[in-house]
């Protein structure tokens, strides 16, 4: 199988499946709300709170606090550094689940 | 068995009886592959969906459209009308403000703001995308020729304010 002697680059802070849906969320959109974030990951506020702070440290997110009216806003946004690694995240999974699609159709055909 | 991917710590392929890992250590079968890209297509499109300017209340994109047109149609008056001049050209830069604040008051309701994304869809070449955002300064270049600068800022300010309506109401797709 030729993907195997150059494997794909897969990203261990994108690893985990609420930072990967976080990821993905904010790569399709320009800012999003905490609370959006939270109710998308179906997480509780201390983990969505956790996920952020993470990809934060990692460089991949910036968190912007604001207020809206009286109401303090949480805002989350991915940088530039943060597409280009879901973006290879993504295309990283998408070789593997394409080789093993073509070792399948081989495996048939043989 | 699938055929498991990955790197190890070091960043190099690992091989433990021919399996891959992958560089958090833990091996990445392709089912869990395909799962894992599931999903986050699931959250692009999520995110696309709640960002869809169809979606949003069309209040925004009218009084965006028409601070839009005033601002640059009193600024092309004050030009013709110099004993209006100052009130015109304030007039002008205060509805261009009220526009400014409206754009970004619009982006962020609802909790999620667009990505710029110039990229061609399905079915549609990329160029098309910007082919109605230039339509309003080569109409304003056209009301240049006979009426100057200021035929260029009222030409401008009601098809720029007129493409944007349309644009972000969805009637025309760019």
């Amino acid at each position: 199988m030729s993907g195997a002697s150059q494997p794909p680059a897969l990203d261990r802070e994108l690893h985990h499946p609420t930072r990967l849906a976080l990821a993905a969320y904010l790569s399709a959109c320009g800012e999003a709300e905490f609370a959006v974030l939270r109710d998308y990951c179906q997480v509780s506020d201390s983990t969505m709170s956790k996920t952020l702070s993470a990809l934060e440290k990692t460089g991949y997110v910036t968190i912007r606090k604001g207020y809206l009216g009286k109401r303090p806003r949480t805002w989350a946004a991915l940088t530039l550094t943060g597409r280009r690694a879901v973006a290879a995240h993504l295309a990283a999974l998408e070789e593997i689940a394409s080789a093993a699609r073509t070792a399948g159709a081989e495996a048939g055909e043989g | 068995m699938m055929t498991v991917y990955g790197r190890g710590t070091t960043g190099r392929p690992s091989h433990t009886g021919g399996t891959h890992m992958d560089s958090t250590g833990a091996p990445m079968d392709a089912r869990r592959a395909k799962d894992a890209l599931t999903a986050a297509q699931a959250a692009q499109a999520a995110a696309r969906a709640a960002t869809d300017r169809r979606t949003r209340p069309r209040g925004y994109a009218v009084g965006q459209a028409l601070c839009f047109a005033a601002g640059f149609t009193a600024m092309g008056l004050a030009d013709r009308n110099p004993q209006w001049g100052a009130w015109l050209l304030t007039g002008g830069l205060l509805s261009l403000a009220a526009f400014f604040a409206l754009v970004w008051i619009g982006a962020h309701h609802g909790g999620v703001t667009r990505w710029f994304d110039r990229r061609g869809g399905a079915g549609r070449l990329a160029w098309r995308t910007w082919l109605l955002p230039l339509a309003p300064i080569a109409v304003s270049m056209l009301a240049a020729i006979p009426y100057g600068t200021a035929g260029w800022l009222v030409a401008f300010g009601l098809a720029g304010g007129l493409e944007h309506l349309l644009r972000t109401t969805g009637a025309v797709t760019a």
